[in-house]
């Protein structure tokens, strides 16, 4: 049934009928299976290393994993809509505020549990984005970049004019949590860090195929040049519009997930340039287009951003954007992009914010 | 209702020109550079913040105060177009980003060594009477510091339109490849527009802040108007920017007495989004100084 066939420098493994070919030898040790393997394992690593080596109850640390799958999150479907409608989008995390108050307001109001307010969240952002969805044809360049930029100062103003709905800063409380509490925080909060995970990962795959597949290299030529598109018969618009529902969906499952993670759903705290800043440098610092970059960028930015709140207290905020401002200025590539420079055939989506106005 | 009517009108003017002041540097920049500063709001914080600390933790005088915090303002346009804009000229995702982020680290800065429990107040009050308009009054500071950004905007125009480098500008706005083949240093000319566009944001700011309650955080609800009558405007343009500021100035006042004073920057902020959806290059044509 299982049969295993070490060879020089590989590893064939025979599993029920079919064959799988794993390299072994240590300098081509990029199989993503290992990084995986890595990724899952790390909060279960560092959870007992805390809590039975040193004794500490790491709700910060898994806190911080959250934070980072949380980036993952936004900048994966951010990175797939910026490649599949050419635009860069100022406002991902408006979506995410309408995912967080749909779930909210559904969980407080109706007692509607999380496996229902999922996919309502997906579906109200979904529809605000396909009713948004014109201005990826009709605005170009900076306009596009203001228009987005602009729609979450609308919501928040909307969130501060119905606060009797929205709770303005006070945001909304009492939100159903995403399961039952096991009666250990710690633990709980390490469920919470392996659903993040699991969410993560499952827009890491949504978006590697979307990429990969027919439609993935129609969005890089619409990336590329919008009329050569035209000119070979794709329809751009369709595919802009479709992307930018879809990603706008996903965005706003970050928020349904905060909701339910946190217990309740402030809007003004996310509605924030500086959450903007980091999904933006996220995606940036992950290398332009480069999905899996990402992961990177996000446990890094989320790492650098507790270190620098614990040590630098209120002037945090300064520091971090200090050294990710340093960071955009010396990696350009981002760090996807110091692997990519040995792979320099592999396509490589540019991402223009100025084309046309 | 005729009151009413009064009220609409001379707000509709103050908060025009006021509008308009804020938004003129942002048009400047926009126009000759094509840039589009996402760093301009951390000069209205520089300006009032920089004169409170020359004034009260330096031990300058007001006047003194004011000048220094203006070289100030200068002094960090001029960096964050060195630093930041030269430095992503052909990157503008990450430009954009990186000013933002810049934004947000000198409102930090400013949050952290001037708190809101400190209570800056820059004592620049010209005028503390109010003035009667047909049977509605406004505050006199109001009026003033709708006065001083008509007056920037006479300058600015002057500017453009009799000096040579303001020739250099406009046709830098024009044709940027025309311009660079018939001479035009475009460094020399980008660094003077980001720092003669950094003043009017600042002027108006001191002139506002007696009136207003300031914060640390203001910077980003002052540039949202900046970007609201920039954009509706037609990026770069200061006929557009100036047909803009009124209309936004009649928005806010028709709904502050008529509707809802809490939706006043709501409208306006639907408002612009739909007519940029109609017109997505706005109002006059983008990206032409005059």
């Amino acid at each position: 049934m299982v049969k295993l066939e070490p060879r020089r420098g590989r590893l064939i493994i025979h599993f029920f009928g079919r064959k799988y070919e794993w390299t072994i030898e240590p300098r081509y040790w990029r199989n993503p299976i290992i990084g995986l393997i890595l990724w899952l394992s790390l909060p279960l690593l560092l959870y007992f290393v805390a809590r039975i080596v040193f004794n500490y109850p790491p709700i910060a640390l898994m806190s911080t994993l959250i934070y980072a799958n949380l980036l993952i999150m936004m900048s994966a479907p951010f990175n797939l809509q910026t490649i599949g409608t050419g635009r860069l989008n100022f406002g991902p995390h408006f979506f995410l505020a309408i995912g967080g108050y749909t779930a909210a307001l559904l969980s407080r109001n109706y007692g509607l549990s999380p496996a229902l307010t999922l996919p309502a969240a997906f579906l109200v952002g979904a529809i605000i984005a396909l009713a948004l969805s014109p201005i990826t044809i009709i605005s170009r360049g900076v306009y596009y970049v203001l228009i987005t930029l602009l729609l979450p100062f609308i919501l928040g103003e909307i969130t501060y004019w119905r606060s009797d709905i929205f709770g303005a800063e006070t945001g909304i409380p009492n939100v159903g949590l995403l399961f039952p509490s096991t009666g250990d925080v710690t633990f709980d909060v390490l469920i919470f860090v392996y659903v993040s995970l699991v969410i993560s990962l499952a827009f890491l795959f949504f978006v590697d195929r979307t990429l990969r597949s027919r439609y993935g290299f129609m969005m890089g030529v619409i990336n590329e040049d919008e009329d050569v598109a035209r000119s070979y018969g794709i329809n751009v618009n369709q595919i802009k519009m479709i992307t930018f529902t879809f990603t706008s969906g996903a965005m706003a499952i970050c928020g349904w997930f905060l909701a339910h993670y946190q217990g309740s759903f402030t809007g003004a705290v996310w509605l924030m340039p500086s959450f903007l800043i980091l999904v933006l440098l996220t995606a940036t610092l992950g290398g332009k287009g480069a999905i899996y970059g990402v992961v990177i960028s996000a446990y890094f930015v989320a790492t650098l951003r507790e270190v620098t709140r614990v040590t630098f207290g209120e002037l945090s905020v300064v520091v971090l954007f200090l050294i990710l401002l340093l960071l955009l200025y010396f990696l350009r590539e981002g760090f996807w992009g110091l692997y990519r420079k040995r792979r320099y055939r592999e396509y490589e989506p540019s991402i223009k914010v100025r084309r046309q106005t | 209702m005729l009151d009413l009517l009064s009220l609409v009108v001379a707000y509709t003017f103050v908060n025009g020109s006021l509008y308009l002041g804020m938004a003129l540097g942002f048009t400047i920049t926009t126009g000759v550079l094509r840039i589009f500063n996402l760093a301009y709001g951390a000069i209205f914080l520089i300006a009032i913040y920089g004169t409170w600390m020359f004034w009260n933790d330096l031990g300058f005088g007001l006047i003194e105060s004011i000048i220094l915090a203006i070289l100030l303002v200068a002094a960090f346009t001029y960096t964050v177009y060195r630093v930041v804009i030269l430095k992503f000229a052909d990157l503008e995702d990450y430009m954009l980003a990186a000013l933002v982020a810049v934004f947000v680290i000198v409102e930090e800065l400013i949050g952290y060594a001037y708190p809101e429990v400190v209570g800056v107040y820059v004592p620049t009050m010209v005028y503390t009477e109010t003035v009667p308009f047909g049977v509605a009054s406004i505050p006199g500071q109001y009026l003033v510091v709708s006065l001083v950004s008509l007056a920037m905007l006479g300058i600015y125009l002057l500017f453009f339109i009799k000096t040579k480098n303001g020739f250099i500008m406009r046709a830098i706005s024009q044709d940027m490849v025309a311009s660079k083949l018939v001479g035009v240093n475009f460094n020399r000319t980008f660094a003077l527009a980001m720092v003669i566009a950094s003043i009017p944001p600042a002027i108006v700011m001191l002139l506002i802040s007696p009136v207003w309650a300031l914060n640390p955080y203001i910077g980003w609800t002052v540039f949202t108007y900046a970007i609201l009558v920039a954009v509706l405007g037609g990026l770069g343009n200061l006929k557009g920017s100036i047909m803009a500021a009124y209309i936004i100035g009649f928005i806010q006042a028709s709904v502050g007495f008529l509707l809802d004073p809490r939706l006043m920057l709501l409208v306006a902020l639907v408002v612009v989004m739909a007519v940029l959806i109609v017109r997505p290059k706005g109002l006059a044509r983008a990206e032409t100084i005059w």
